[in-house]
């Protein structure tokens, strides 16, 4: 297995077992590693941690009640039905951006998550963070102890010192305390800072989130004179504009933007919406567009800047492009419907320039509303961290608590600095960079452990109740936070408490078992602000922005990894090997280059280069991104984490010097090529003949001929037997709808025990997600048009995987489900060849029992699957039995919803009995748009795809 | 032409052949040197299969470079391979036993023990390559508690049931024939032990007249089963691929294509096994160049035959116009391993073109490199045809590439040396030829 | 007792043997390297037959076990105790798929034609029989070489006596005669 050659640090090495190391291992081994393609060292080492890790608190944590009490399992906890799930509603934040979800617990162990159909960021459909979660509660690499120094330490000892620091504050009245923080968006953890510089009057409160979006707020206050947030309402928006946007991928709620702007794809479902998007390398938002531009580096600035003169002056530039004047058109003519979107990426002035063309489109009160921050604290992260890495360095910072949040990894000059702070606390649910390095480490408890709150985007509050006891003996944030608070007795604050102070609202009657229950504290969503635009913002003037001249310099763009965000996820195996949504690649983050960029260059698929910006440089692979602009460069941070469990040791490079560091990016050929792992194996531009694979066609090309994409389910069949029973499954995919988010992917893999296989089984095309997302391009290189499909098994009528098993391993049952027996499985793979869908997964190796999660962690329901072993989507069968029991017990129509369904942001999923003549997936499988995946296998498929319609503007030259 | 090449070369009597023939397998040679030679590395090559496979019961087969696209690999296109060189065998042994061919008297028997032990290697690579090997008696149709069958309607059910059905078959055709060469062993050798090993062997033939009556009556009838056997056993190993509806596999011309390579590469492994040993253990006087001739000009016929298999596959391809299956043969062709491709072409039908001229049948360097050659060549179509088509199949997204890993090769050269082993084994315990049909040609034949 | 001649080639033994015949002598059993060419003349195996018969019988039993398997028809009888049928939708094919049980059911009854073969040799032959009287006769091993001979079993002395000068008659240049 290729590593990059990012610096490497174990922490603690004296006190874990050496076994632990993945080098070690490596080390021992190296040959034998690499000659017999065997899964690499670190899955050997995941295996052993699995093997040593105790789960003691784990069995029948969640007893319902937090009076802190373990009861053991044989005891069944109150509201406990052995088999059957419960649920209970709480949030995932991430970032600073709050999602209300449902946890489902089986025995007390939670065990899946799901979005939260009551709270207005979720509606029920998550992300993959969300889905993820639950491996991150799960991961026994959290398994660490209060640490100082590196060295093992215990909790008289961490007293012993607070007492003396206690001592000391408030002596001198909090001078030199520093209280650093992510991003806080709960109102309990933001009143406990509070009630602290209460205390301390010297005290100081600091907040820093890597992924900001320092660009976007200050581009409010810039506009509107005071740090606000915007809530677009995409639903409303029938002409939506992003520009380099993350608004269904990764800003705040985007989860219902995602559905929001789903509504309007599908022409068959209503009007159809037209989205533009301009933007320098592709995003999700890009690539579900109608029109997608793509803009260089240098341009970007100039084309908001003309965007304004024409929207807002009405002044038509010279040197526009021709698409310019028709989308300009386009949103005037849709004033009051328009909304113009700009990621993070944009510069202030640019951002306070959209703000202003949003409102002079009339957007205010219909596209999109303006409302007082939902942080507790709306600030500049940059300014804010900059601010303390001064004084830090300065000398002016005695003592810091660092909390939930990982600047010795991700802020620019923090690890310097914090060699001057004498005492440096730092918590968090698992040991990281900023833990190693500072003088104390408490663990810190995860989103389940610990009772708090939070803000979605639109203000909306949340009651997180914890989903079981610490396992690893986390504290809370208002815990920790009340260690430093004079007179405290030795007992940390009690979450709940906190909590149930700030919602003094909800003390009466069953208002907080409601809010608890529901998720949503009703009625807390912010109401619009009254604030008018200030006139200068549209007359903000955008700097010009460094781009490439000559051919080896260009504009880095550093952009927050899909699946390991800022690097807080890098110790989840679920979302390393997630196939990010348009590379596909997983457990690295290579460099992006356009085709054109790396075709001059002489660059291939995988080669190293060395980026070096300003004084900052890193060695990356190289991979190819088509629909890029040629003048920039995109690098993913989040990887190349120092500190960190097994699973994310050795994965990525950390390109954060980069992301801090000024000025061009000039690229250096190393000369060696390296191995990156992607769940794309054939050349990315090699899609060869077959052309029938996402059907797609014009707006006005299917009103002209609503049967357009139709025609093609096979040809007639000599023999027939079809599945008899009364119910028959099926579902429709709207690939209108589909953005290639992921959601269903983690959800499948969460749902269905589905294992991962790590890096050097990926590179070998072993991965065993259920469901994919086969992501196409069209066109040329440099301007493609790009799709996703989700592919999962088809539950073919006719399946020629049946046919072809020896065994009989693989048949079909009466509700038309192509049922997979494990225990009946030889392994021969025929199966899997004649799948023309390939969907079939095989167990090469012993995946599953390699897995570092703990048993408890996996669903009962779903069988885990041993090594030999063929695989795949099941249509969630253990749901599917779960209807039919509650049907055969109390006749209720069977209705299930699979886990993709579920997870499914913009709902693109539909799944039901297709005897069911008035159920939405019969509706749907009526749709003109419906079509059968390869109709000339003649495979009678029970999933079936609603082809691709794009709203073209006939005015925009093709 | 051919009258002037003799079958048996003269001054040859039933005393003499039967003296040297049974004395070469009873040590009486003078020397067997050449034999060690050959026979510890293939053992050593054995016992590097053997290794191969207990890591790979160990490990599972992710030792082997079996991927997504391509989840049969190598275990499956050796299988083939070997299964094809088994066929040229029995083909050799059956067909012409049936069409009374005088020539196939001195070589049925060293075709028959190559089929053999092929067959073996071929029986043993399925089971190796399953995913759980220790269930492979699932595929026994047999009464259980749980009422499971086996799936009859998969052609892997039915290639389980034609090995077998092939493997046995081989087996007792091979070993009837043998029974009245075990008794010449038993009344030859002069040691007890071996007298004691050859009796047992024999089972008491003796050679009355009741028992040659049965024994050409069930030989003639098992000659007569294993011509369609061998014809079925690689249609039904070409219908592993052709009942698969992978573009590419799923053509109905693939069970004779693959009969017409098997015995193809059967017919050359028998030639380089004859011209060896008949150099080595002096038995060109029944071996005679007349063999190596009819030989050559089979492969020169089967080649032709297999060419035109080559042509059909590319014609219908473009002729039935299936975007999945062009965009598959192009990369067949013009991939980045098509050099595969070419060298099967070449292999396959250009080289054997050589033996239209007598002057190359003749000259044994060029026969041992054209046989190698269709060996090689076999061994590389069946590797484009179980490793290169699933390379590209009707989804993009699913396509990917394969390469063997080291294990891969060992459990190959395991099989190898398998088959050499076992090969030179039972050639240097049981006579290389078939005394007692010898005996028959030399007495009643060639005495006319 | 075992009269047993030896003879120069095939031709003396032929005529030896039909005289033989024709003076009535029985339990005449010829012994040659080769199979001889009319052999003694009146046999007619009839193991063919037998492996005619296995083979249909084979090819049957596996159409019927296959039908057996997919629909389960003597499920409830005894039959049914030893693992009954068990219909399943395979492929949205008919349960009874006839065409993809041929290649089992031809399979089957080539392989118990083979056996049946093979067994009936043996059970004919009354092999194996690894010791016969007969090889007592150290010439008789030239029976596998190039030697072709003639055996008379002879159960009482007067048959032996007859048997011994019919063969002297027949012009054998070697008689042996051997203890049984």
């Amino acid at each position: 297995m290729t590593k990059t050659p990012a610096p490497r640090q174990v922490s603690g090495k004296q006190w874990r077992s050496l076994l632990e190391d993945p080098d070690t291992v490596a080390r021992q081994y190296p040959v034998l590693a690499e000659m017999i393609g065997h899964p690499a060292s670190r899955r050997r080492v995941l295996q052993v941690m699995a093997a040593s890790i105790a789960l003691g608190g784990l069995a029948g944590c969640d007893n319902g009640e937090a009076d802190g009490k373990l009861i053991p399992a044989v005891i069944a906890a109150p509201g406990i039905v052995p088999g059957r799930a419960n649920a209970y509603a709480t949030a995932n934040v991430v970032g600073g951006d709050a999602m209300g979800i449902t946890v489902a617990h089986q025995m007390g162990r939670p065990l899946k998550v799901d979005g939260n159909p009551l709270h207005p960021a979720s509606l029920g459909g998550s992300d993959a963070f969300a889905q993820a979660m639950i491996l991150d509660f799960y991961d026994p690499d959290r398994a660490a102890g209060i640490i100082t120094q590196g060295q093992p330490s215990d909790w008289p000892s961490l007293q012993r010192v607070m007492a003396d620091e206690r001592e000391r504050l408030v002596r001198s009245r909090g001078v030199g305390l520093r209280v650093l923080t992510g991003s806080v968006v709960s109102p309990t953890t933001g009143r406990t800072i509070d009630a602290l510089a209460a205390a301390y009057p010297g005290m100081r409160w600091h907040q820093w989130e890597a992924a900001s979006r320092d660009t976007v707020s200050n581009g409010t206050a810039l506009a509107y004179g005071r740090r606000l947030d915007v809530v677009p309402h995409v639903e409303r928006a029938s002409v939506l504009l992003g520009l380099d946007s993350d608004l269904i991928s990764g800003a705040p709620g985007h989860v219902r933007h995602a559905r929001d702007f789903a509504a309007h794809r599908n022409p068959t479902r209503g009007p159809m919406s037209r989205v533009y998007a301009a933007e320098r390398a592709p995003t999700l938002l890009g690539t579900a567009a109608d029109h997608r531009f793509i803009i260089g580096g240098a341009e970007m600035p100039a084309l908001v800047a003309w965007l304004a003169a024409a929207v807002l002056r009405g002044e038509q530039p010279g040197s526009a492009p021709s698409w310019f004047a028709p989308l300009v058109a386009d949103l005037k003519a849709a004033r009051g419907g328009a909304f113009i979107h700009a990621g993070p990426d944009l510069p202030v002035e640019a951002q306070a320039l959209v703000l202003a063309m949003n409102e002079a489109l009339g957007g205010r009160g219909r596209t999109f509303d303006v409302i007082e921050p939902v942080a507790y604290r709306a600030v500049d992260f940059g300014a804010d961290l900059r601010a303390l890495t001064d004084d830090m360095a300065a000398g002016r910072v005695e003592t810091l608590l660092v909390l939930d949040t990982n600047p010795v990894f991700s802020a620019p000059g923090f690890t310097e600095a914090l060699a001057r702070v004498r005492l440096s606390v730092a918590s968090g649910p698992s040991l990281d960079e900023t833990g190693d390095a500072a003088t104390w480490y408490v663990p810190g408890a995860h989103a389940f452990e610990a009772w708090s709150d939070a803000r979605a985007y639109d203000g909306t509050a949340t009651i997180m109740q914890p989903q079981a006891m610490p396992l690893f003996d986390g504290m809370s944030a208002v815990g920790v936070l009340s260690m430093l608070r004079p007179g405290f007795e030795g007992t940390p604050q009690d979450s709940l408490a906190a909590v149930r102070a700030s919602w003094t609202s909800l003390a009466r009657g069953d208002a907080w078992v409601r809010a608890l229950a529901d998720g949503v504290v009703p009625n807390s969503a912010s109401r619009p602000a009254q604030v008018a635009i200030r006139p200068e913002a549209g007359r903000s003037v955008i700097p010009s922005v460094v781009s490439g001249e000559a051919l080896v310099t260009v504009a880095l763009v550093t952009r927050p990894d899909p699946g390991l965000f800022d690097g807080r996820f890098a110790n989840n195996p679920w979302l390393q090997e997630l196939p990010r949504p348009l590379t596909k690649v997983v457990w690295d983050n290579p460099l992006l280059l356009a085709p054109g960029l790396a075709h001059r260059l002489g660059l291939r698929q995988g080669e190293e280069v060395e980026v070096t910006v300003g004084a900052a440089s890193a060695r990356l692979p190289v991979w190819i991104a088509p629909g890029q602009a040629e003048d920039v460069a995109v690098a993913l941070y989040g990887y190349g984490r120092r500190v960190v469990g097994a699973v994310g040791a050795g994965t990525g490079v950390d390109v954060y010097p980069l992301r801090y560091a000024a000025g061009p990016a000039t690229l250096r050929r190393t000369g060696r090529v390296l191995k990156v792992a992607t769940t794309d194996h054939h050349d990315v531009l090699d899609t060869g003949d077959t052309s029938d694979i996402v059907r797609h066609a014009t707006l006005a090309d299917f009103m002209r001929d609503p049967a357009l994409l139709q025609g093609g389910v096979g040809s007639p069949l000599l023999y027939r037997n079809p599945p008899s029973g009364p119910v028959a499954w099926g579902m429709s995919i709207d690939l209108n709808s589909c953005i290639g988010c992921n959601a269903c992917v983690v959800a499948c893999t969460a749902e269905n025990n589905v294992p991962v296989v790590g890096k050097t089984a990926v590179l070998h095309q072993r991965e065993m997600h259920w469901l994919r997302i086969d992501r196409y391009f069209e066109g040329p290189a440099e301007k493609p048009e790009a799709y996703f499909q989700p592919m999962l098994c088809m539950h073919c009528e006719e399946a020629p995987c049946e046919v072809v098993c020896p065994f009989g391993a693989t048949v079909h049952d009466q509700e038309g489900l192509n049922v997979m027996v494990y225990n009946r499985c030889g392994g021969t793979r025929f199966c899997s060849n004649n799948c023309p869908y390939k969907v079939r997964r095989f167990n090469y190796g012993p995946y599953a029992a390699e897995e570092a999660r703990p048993v408890e962690s996996r669903n009962p329901d779903v069988t885990v699957r041993s090594r030999g072993v063929m695989e795949k989507c099941t249509f969630c069968v253990q749901k599917i039995a779960a209807t039919r029991i509650a049907h055969d017990i109390s006749g209720v129509a069977e209705e299930a919803v699979t886990a993709c369904q579920a997870a499914c942001p913009t709902q693109a999923f539909s799944f039901g009995n297709l005897n069911e003549p008035d159920s939405e997936v019969v509706r749907r499988k009526h749709s003109p748009l419906n079509y059968v995946l390869l109709p000339e296998q003649n495979t009678r498929p029970r999933v079936t795809y609603e082809g691709r319609i794009r709203n073209l503007n006939a005015e925009i030259p093709a | 032409m051919s009258e002037a090449l003799p079958v048996v070369l003269p001054g040859q009597t039933a005393r003499t052949m039967t003296d040297h023939v049974a004395g070469v397998a009873l040590g009486e040679e003078r020397s067997y040197l050449w034999w060690w030679m050959a026979f510890l590395p293939s053992l050593g090559l054995l016992g590097l299969g053997i290794v191969a496979t207990v890591w790979l019961f160990l490990n599972g087969i992710q030792i082997f470079g079996n991927d997504w696209p391509n989840v049969w690999g190598f275990p499956i296109f050796v299988y083939v391979w070997w299964i094809g060189i088994a066929s040229g065998g029995t083909f050799i042994s059956a067909f012409f036993f049936l069409t009374r061919v005088d020539w196939r008297t001195s070589i049925n028997r060293i075709a028959e023990t190559m089929t053999l032990f092929s067959a073996a290697c071929a029986g043993i690579y399925p089971i190796l390559h399953l995913g759980r090997p220790w269930f492979f008696y699932w595929l026994i149709p047999y009464p259980n508690t749980m009422s499971l069958w086996p799936n009859f309607k998969s052609p892997l059910m039915w290639d389980f049931i034609a090995v077998l059905a092939y493997i046995v078959g081989s087996v007792l055709f091979w070993y009837l024939g043998l029974l009245p060469d075990l008794a010449s062993m038993r009344d030859r050798t002069r040691t007890r032990f071996k007298q004691v090993a050859y009796g047992v062997a024999a089972l008491g033939f003796r050679g009355s007249g009741t028992e040659w009556t049965h024994f050409r009556a069930v030989y003639g009838i098992m000659a007569a089963i294993m011509a369609p056997m061998v014809c079925s056993v690689h249609s039904v190993v070409g219908l592993d691929f052709a009942g698969g509806n992978m573009p590419g596999w799923h053509g109905t011309d693939y069970p004779p294509f693959f009969v017409f390579g098997a015995v193809f590469s059967g017919f050359a492994a028998v030639l380089l096994l004859i011209i060896p040993l008949r150099r080595f253990w002096g038995l060109t006087p029944y071996i005679t160049e007349r063999h190596v001739d009819v030989l050559c000009k089979l492969m020169l016929t089967a080649s032709l035959c297999v060419a035109y298999a080559y042509m059909m596959e590319a014609f219908s391809v473009f002729y039935g116009h299936d975007a999945a299956e062009i965009t598959m043969f192009k990369a067949r062709i013009g991939g980045f391993d098509a050099g595969v491709y070419w060298s099967t072409i070449i292999l396959n039908c250009v080289l054997p073109q050589l033996f239209w001229f007598r002057v190359c049948r003749r000259w044994v360097p060029i026969v041992l490199l054209v046989g190698f050659g269709a060996v090689v060549g076999m061994w590389l179509e069946r590797y484009g045809i179980v490793i290169q088509v699933p390379h590209k199949t009707a989804l993009p997204s699913a396509w990917g590439v394969y390469f063997p890993t080291l294990w891969d090769w060992a459990l190959f050269a395991g099989t190898c040396g398998l088959f050499a082993s076992g090969f030179l084994l039972t050639i240097r315990l049981v006579p290389a030829i078939s005394m007692f049909e010898m005996r028959e040609l030399i007495t009643r034949k060639l005495a006319r | 007792m075992i009269v047993l001649g030896a003879f120069e080639s095939e031709a003396a033994m032929a005529r030896a043997v039909a005289r033989l015949e024709a003076d009535g002598v029985h339990g005449v059993e010829t012994y040659s390297p080769t199979s001889p060419a009319r052999s003694v003349g009146r046999l007619q195996s009839r193991l063919p037959l037998v492996m005619l018969f296995a083979g249909l019988v084979g090819a049957a039993a596996g159409l019927l076990l296959q039908i057996y398997a997919v629909t389960g028809i003597f499920t409830d009888s005894l039959w049914g105790q030893l693992g009954g049928g068990y219909p399943v939708n395979i492929g949205g094919r008919p349960n009874v798929f006839w065409p993809s049980f041929i290649p089992f059911g031809f399979e089957t009854g080539l392989l118990f034609a083979m056996v049946a073969g093979f067994l009936g040799f043996l059970l004919i032959n009354r092999l194996p029989r690894l010791y016969d009287p007969i090889d007592e006769s150290d010439a008789f091993r030239e029976a596998t070489r190039s030697g072709w001979f003639i055996a008379i079993r002879t159960a009482a002395k007067p048959n032996h006596d007859r048997a011994l000068a019919a063969l002297q008659a027949s012009g054998a240049p070697q008689i042996e005669e051997i203890l049984e």
